[in-house]
């Protein structure tokens, strides 16, 4: 009974220890510590990290509390960036509104340093100006390199370069990047494809 | 005599105590039994209502591009989720789009949420309000079939 309780706390343990201690990326021939990838997390939360209470980051992906960190806002919404299962990184996105939509989408690490993350998340798809459209990069690749218009991009306040937010909406192309390593980015844009159907 | 009388009194005042403290220890086991038969009821009343929270409404089904999947009348929504199965061509992905609305007529949107899954929102709390996703693949106009698909409403 007790070797049962010691190998199942060792694994619990060595689970937890490979989903938030070792988030290197395995993939495209890279091994690169998660701070490398996402910078904000290389710096300890504080209070203006913190989601507000109302949004539930158990719903969000089991997003871990300690793991959010603020990366901007701009007109439509408010930006953080947190762990979910398994170590994911995801987006966290509260769009201004009555609605008070808050939305997420999560990524493996490996998945993220090939395409980051994007979201599209608001009251109405009708109506650009309940939503808000955002894309979080990995830390080697910017808004220069996308080739992204200042026109297509909302006026972001952001605190971490790697946010982008766009207003929906914008059109914008899928492009490929190639990195110094042999691996390739691809940004691919959230098309608001939405409607009564 | 004295103590003959002394020695009698302990077990004088255990025979008047003890209808006492048997009384007091039935009571005991009643509101124990009470209590026990109460957080029972609370949990078979509780479990249920914590299990709607949560309503799956396409688990794992196969599900070609744009099929919506419908949750139909929910008298409470305050969120959800969607996920695929995994599918990726030159490092894109398909898109989950996940729709809280009051359907028509007078359609209303109430929240919406659209990106590489799994996707996930909340909102203000609807009531009588329907859920639906799907899921595109808007790199080429060629099918890439059916996936699994899963969304929940909260």
């Amino acid at each position: 009974m007790r070797f049962a309780l010691l190998a199942a706390s060792a694994a619990t343990a060595t689970i937890v220890a490979v989903s938030t201690a070792l988030p290197a990326v395995a993939g495209d021939g890279a091994q690169k510590p998660i701070e490398a990838i996402v910078p904000a997390f290389a710096q300890p939360q504080t209070a203006s990290d913190v989601v507000p209470e109302r949004v539930d980051l158990v719903a969000l992906g089991g997003i871990a509390s300690d793991s959010t960190r603020f990366l901007g806002s701009d007109g439509y919404a408010e930006y953080w960036v947190g762990r979910g299962n398994a170590g994911n990184v995801c987006l966290i996105m509260a769009v201004k509104g009555e609605a008070q939509v808050v939305a997420s989408s999560c990524a493996t690490i490996t998945n993220f340093y090939r395409q980051g993350i994007g979201l599209v998340a608001g009251a109405d798809p009708k109506e650009p100006a309940t939503s808000a459209e955002a894309y979080l990069l990995p830390a080697d690749i910017t808004s220069d390199d996308l080739g992204l218009g200042m026109q297509a991009r909302s006026s972001a306040q952001a605190t971490h370069d790697s946010l982008i937010s766009l207003r929906p909406g914008s059109n914008e192309g899928v492009r490929t990047i190639e990195r110094h390593d042999g691996s390739s980015f691809r940004f691919a844009p959230v098309s608001a494809a939405l409607g009564d159907r | 005599m004295v103590l003959a009388k002394m020695q009698e009194q302990p077990s004088l005042q255990c025979e008047k105590l003890q209808p006492i403290q048997m009384d007091q220890r039935r009571r005991r086991r009643h509101s124990a039994l009470i209590t026990a038969v109460l957080a029972g009821l609370f949990a078979l009343i509780a479990t249920p209502v914590a299990q709607a929270a949560v309503y799956t409404y396409a688990n794992n089904v196969s599900t070609g591009e744009n099929v919506t999947r419908y949750s139909g009348l929910r008298s409470e929504i305050r969120g959800g989720d969607g996920n695929l199965e995994p599918y990726s061509v030159d490092g894109a992905n398909p898109y989950v789009i996940l729709e809280t609305y009051h359907p028509a007529p007078g359609y209303r949107t109430i929240g919406f949420s659209q990106g590489v899954p799994p996707v996930a929102m909340i909102h203000t709390k609807a009531t009588s309000a329907h859920q639906k996703c799907r899921w595109d693949w808007p790199w080429s106009s060629g099918s890439i079939g059916s996936l699994k698909l899963t969304c929940k409403t909260r």
